[in-house]
């Protein structure tokens, strides 16, 4: 079920929450609604659940207009940040309850014990509790009780699955478990899944396209690639990349960009004026002496790869580097730019510059 | 075995403390024999000595009366030898007072040395050996009391307790009188019952004119043994003996069946929601009442708005065809009565002084001033003064001086009082049945 | 040289958690054990000794007599059935009315957002309102002649009703006004029960397709239930000891009577009526002694009861 938001509005008195969303989730695909605290990802969720009222726009399941339904009405499901599953239940009732509030389509009856059963084992399976069924959600580990919730909101075969930060209670070895889990059950099953989350390494990760917000405004929505590659503002520049962006206002001028304190960046350019020049960490490569040279400030190893800390002038870069090369603290090094992984941002309005030479 | 052993600790604890107590007496003071005739009684205060007077009124003017003759005992005859006397009401009436002093004798310190109190209460304090005998000092003689001015009725009841002796003198007096619409009497140009009949003939005759109940009586109890005690029956003796047992049954049965048979016929009621008469009185749901004397100051209050009428009183009705009775008006009263636990003689006199100076005809008419109680001594209610300040209802109850009785003091009177009110009420208001109830109200106490 | 203890302080208790042995610990017991057995473990053992007097003389705190005669006594009175009778249909009648109707104001309150918190008060109000004064307002309210009841019912051509008079309504007096007196305390209770709910669950029976009725019934009630039989427990005890009430309502300073023949009387009142109107102790401590095993039995039965219907959550 391909779900559209057209001009969504959410206003809280005076406060603009949502601020004129226009989003298609494509059918079968699993997106991520990603954004800092108060960008209004998680309102807009509640907003496609039903769980919130719309102030303004509407919201499309497929042909159908659900703007004014309530949540029951629209066949969704959704997984709650803490779960909300129901503690006196057991984890076989929890899944079961929201059959037992409908008719069996196929029979137009109620749900018979049966077939509640047969039901609950299908999807306990998909999500692997079988074994849990007994127990209550207190005896479960926050794994297992997000399983369960999913499980439950699954078993009406709904036509979109909603997670609300879902990983975000997880310690960090199970969420990477739980979001492989996540991805393979919504592999399975097909159905649309949104899921919101403020961490980009996760979006990133598992989802099909990137939905990014910010201040209740869209930034860009494309897929994880498309979105690192080729940002089309600062603030999306900013959010995805660990390590980040790191940023240098420069003045571009005669096919050359010189920083404020007047550093030359080996970075060729047609543009004309004053941009901010963002850099990629894995943008830098140890050069002969055409690159900038700059003084190492710190060293981080990670293992795999190194993070060197230098100054050029006043802004503070982060460089990623290959973790044989050992590099001094005071060292003095030469860099070159890989000009693919660098954007030029207007200063003012912040969104991309984009000129023949930067075109990837 | 830990548990075991705490358990049987436990145990051997419990009955240990049981048992032991049932066997021995508390921790009563060996109390001082009460003086007994004979024994010296009149003491030399040689130092200044301080007595303690424990008052039960708690009403702001029946108070500061008798604060009056507090004070003018202390400026006179106290000075003079050098007794003071500290007044301490205490508020909750009677049954606080007693509470406070059953305490104070249990504990054995903090016993006041005059009290007032209830004939009920006072075969406790004989038990517990903290009353005094006054008879002593009433036969003194520099301050000995001359009872031949008080009424015979309050004679007679000081001394009417289980021990021989006199254990308490009359102080704040009332008793019962009839409330009567004046008003409405004048209208109607009807007159007083003097007779139950005549009292049947009037309610029947208002009755039948205004459509509901014309009389009432305000407790039930009173009821009863003012109705018994005309009939010929009674109530107890002063042992405790029930007077309307045996032969006497039949007797006490008519008069409370004929009573009721008038609730029956609509022309007499019970107080109901009300408790007290003077509310349905004041709103005229009846036009006479019987209550006691003390209640004339509050009827006042229960005029509704534009509803105020004349009321005067007047003796209750005596008697009644086919009746062998006497005559007969309930009385009640607090009494003054000297309390001492240790023998101390000293005490005992400063207390008697001030007794006395307080049964002085003076005294007396200080404190029946204010429109409630009776002066219990013929020099004062035949005095001008007196008659011409008192109340109406004061003026009904000194009438029925030579009729009042009241309810003597012993063992298990409370009991008694409370079941024969149940009874009452039972019968009167609950349509329980004359004879059984009363039957079993005399088997219950037959000796 | 300091001594080594050979003996470690720190011990496992049995249901696993860690303890210190000390033995200064009983220095700081004796205060508390001081006044308990003083104030509340004697007297209990008095009371129970003097049920088992044939006579008691409480001025001179002197019993006679060795038996089973007090008991005998009460049980054969019938001012002692009809509180018995009385406090049956209290707890019968107006201990589920006020459970049940305190649940349903509490999730009235808990529905509403705006001016919740002025209905917490209104609602709390009669808990810290003097039983007297409001005792006074409901007299008014019942009186036969003048009180506004009758005066209601009149308007719909209903004869006057003898509420505080009549030994067939008295109860009903009764009742009413223990119910209005009760919801108070009850309704902060549950209020305060339903706030531990987590509100998102609510959220999820929404989406989970559940009416308010089925979310009521199979939701709320089923996750309030320890609060339910925490206030249930708490007022089988505190119904079962009335006396305030009837004290308010149908005694007066003249007549310490429950009402005319003693019609409103109640357990705890009768044992207070024994005592200070009667004055006989040994009787009192009978009807208590007999009002303990009662309470006993009562408790042990919500034991069971509670093994059986109550989920704890956690």
């Amino acid at each position: 079920m391909e779900i559209r938001l057209q001009g969504l509005v959410k206003k809280f008195d005076d406060f603009t929450a949502v601020d004129h969303l226009n989003i298609t989730f494509e059918d079968g695909e699993l997106t991520g609604l990603l954004g800092p605290s108060g960008c209004g990802k998680s309102t807009t969720l509640y907003m496609i659940s039903g769980l919130e009222n719309v102030t303004d726009g509407h919201i499309y399941f497929g042909d159908r207009d659900v703007t004014g339904l309530s949540p029951n009405e629209r066949n969704i499901g959704l997984v709650f940040q803490n779960y909300a599953l129901y503690p006196h239940m057991t984890v076989a009732d929890n899944i079961a309850f929201p059959l037992t509030n409908m008719k069996n389509p196929q029979t137009g009856k109620k749900y018979s014990k049966n077939e509640l059963r047969e039901k609950v084992s299908e999807v306990a399976q998909l999500v692997q509790v079988e074994e849990l069924l007994k127990r209550k959600p207190g005896q479960l580990s926050g794994g297992q009780q997000q399983r369960v919730a999913i499980a439950r909101a699954l078993i009406k075969q709904p036509d979109v699955l909603l997670l609300d930060e879902p990983l975000s209670n997880l310690d960090a070895r199970l969420r990477l478990e739980m979001r492989r889990e996540i991805r393979r059950i919504q592999r399975e099953t097909r159905v649309t899944t949104i899921f919101v989350t403020h961490d980009q390494e996760e979006a990133m990760s598992i989802t099909d396209r990137i939905v990014l917000l910010n201040g209740g405004k869209l930034q860009q929505a494309d897929t994880a690639q498309k979105m690192y590659m080729d940002p089309c503002n600062y603030f999306v520049a900013s959010f995805l990349g660990n390590p980040p962006i790191s940023f240098i206002r420069v003045l571009c001028r005669n096919g050359r960009a010189v920083s404020e304190d007047g550093v030359e960046l080996p970075y060729p350019t047609d543009y004309e004026g004053e941009a901010i020049l963002g850099i990629r960490p894995e943008a830098w490569c140890e050069g002969t002496d055409q690159g900038v040279k700059v003084r190492v400030d710190s060293v981080e190893s990670r293992g795999q790869d190194q993070m060197v800390r230098f100054h050029i002038g006043k802004a503070q870069i982060t460089a990623l580097a290959d973790a044989v090369r050992e590099f001094k603290i005071g060292e003095e090094v030469s860099f070159l730019l890989r000009t693919d992984r660098c954007y030029l941002f207007d200063p003012a309005a912040r969104n991309r510059i984009r000129t023949g030479s930067t075109a990837v | 075995m830990k548990k075991r052993s705490l358990l049987l600790l436990s145990l051997s604890m419990v009955l240990g403390i049981t048992f032991v107590d049932g066997a021995s007496s508390s921790s009563i003071a060996l109390a001082g024999e009460s003086a007994s005739s004979g024994e010296k009684v009149e003491m030399d205060l040689t130092e200044p000595i301080t007595i303690q007077f424990w008052e039960n009124l708690d009403n702001e003017t029946y108070d500061s009366d008798v604060q009056k003759v507090v004070d003018s005992f202390n400026e006179t005859v106290g000075k003079d030898l050098g007794i003071t006397v500290e007044m301490t009401v205490q508020s909750g009436g009677i049954e606080a007072l007693e509470t406070n002093l059953v305490a104070a004798i249990k504990s054995g310190s903090g016993v006041p040395n005059v009290i007032t109190t209830e004939a009920t209460y006072v075969p406790d304090y004989l038990q517990a050996q903290a009353i005094v005998d006054l008879t002593p000092y009433i036969n003194s003689g520099d301050y000995g009391l001359d009872m031949s001015d008080y009424y015979d009725v309050f004679a007679d009841s000081s001394s009417s307790y289980p021990e021989e002796g006199i254990y308490t003198l009359p102080a704040f007096v009332s008793g019962e009188v009839m409330y009567y619409n004046k008003d409405y009497f004048d209208e109607n140009q009807l007159t007083v019952p003097t007779t139950w009949d005549e009292m049947v003939d009037t309610a029947t005759k208002i009755a039948d004119k205004e459509g509901h109940a014309a009389f009432g009586w305000d407790d039930p109890l009173k009821t009863f043994t003012t109705l018994s005690t005309q009939a010929g029956a009674g109530y107890t003796d002063k042992d405790g003996n029930i007077l309307f047992g045996g032969d006497n049954l039949s007797k006490a049965i008519d008069a409370v069946s004929w009573y009721k048979d008038q609730i029956n016929a609509g022309i007499f009621r019970t107080a109901g929601s009300d408790y007290y008469f003077s509310g349905p009185f004041g709103r005229k749901d009846v036009y006479m009442y019987i209550g006691s004397g003390n209640e004339a100051q509050f009827i006042q209050y229960k005029f509704p708005e534009g509803g105020e009428f004349n009321w005067a009183c007047a003796p209750i009705p005596q008697g009644k065809d086919g009746w062998s009775g006497e005559k007969a008006d309930y009385s009640e009263g607090y009494l003054l009565a000297m309390m001492d636990l240790n023998n101390d003689m000293e005490a005992r006199w400063a207390s008697w002084i001030f007794m006395q100076y307080f049964e002085q005809p003076e005294s007396v008419k200080t404190y029946t001033s204010s429109g409630a109680f009776l002066p219990y001594r013929k020099s004062v209610a035949e005095s001008d003064d007196w008659k011409n300040a008192a109340g109406t209802a004061q003026i009904a109850g000194v009438e029925q001086m030579d009729e009042f009785y009241t309810y003597y003091g012993f063992d298990g009177a409370a009991a008694l009082r409370s079941d024969a009110t149940l009874a009452m009420q039972n019968i009167l208001d609950n349509d329980a049945d004359v004879t059984q109830t009363l039957t079993d109200l005399a088997n219950n106490y037959a000796k | 040289m300091k001594r080594t203890k050979n003996r470690n302080r720190f011990v496992t208790g049995k249901n696993g958690q860690l303890m210190v042995r000390s033995n200064k610990a009983f220095l700081f017991l004796i205060p508390p054990l001081a006044v308990f057995l003083a104030f509340v473990f004697y007297p209990l053992i008095m009371v129970l000794r003097t049920a088992f007097y044939e006579k008691y003389v409480y001025i001179v705190s002197k019993g006679y007599g060795f038996g089973l005669d007090s008991f005998r006594h009460v049980l054969n009175d019938s001012v002692f059935w009809i509180a018995v009778k009385n406090t049956g249909i209290l707890m019968l009648v107006a201990l589920p009315a006020t459970v049940i109707l305190s649940l349903i104001i509490a999730l009235m309150i808990n529905s509403i957002k705006k001016l919740q918190g002025l209905f917490q008060t209104l609602y709390f109000l009669p808990y810290v309102t003097s039983t007297i004064a409001v005792g006074t307002a409901f007299y008014c309210l019942f009186h036969t002649d003048v009180g506004y009841l009758n005066w209601f019912l009149g308007l719909f051509g209903i004869d006057k009703i003898g509420w505080l008079t009549d030994p067939s309504k008295v109860i009903w007096a009764l009742t009413i006004f223990c119910i209005w007196n009760g919801l108070a305390f009850k309704v902060i209770l549950f209020l305060a029960g339903l706030q531990k709910i987590n509100p998102q669950v609510y959220k999820a029976a929404k989406v989970d397709g559940a009416s308010p009725m089925k979310t009521l019934f199979r939701i709320t009630l089923p996750l309030l239930s320890p609060t339910i039989w925490m206030v249930v427990i708490v007022s089988v005890i505190y119904v079962a000891r009335t006396y305030n009430e009837v004290y308010v309502l149908f005694t007066s300073v003249k007549s310490p009577m429950a009402g005319s023949g003693n019609c409103a009387i109640t357990l705890a009142y009768y044992i207070y009526y024994e005592f200070f109107v009667r004055g006989e102790v040994n009787y009192a401590a009978a009807a208590a002694v007999m009002f303990l095993i009662v309470i006993m039995a009562l408790t042990v039965i919500q034991r069971v009861i509670s093994r059986k219907f109550v989920h704890y959550v956690g």
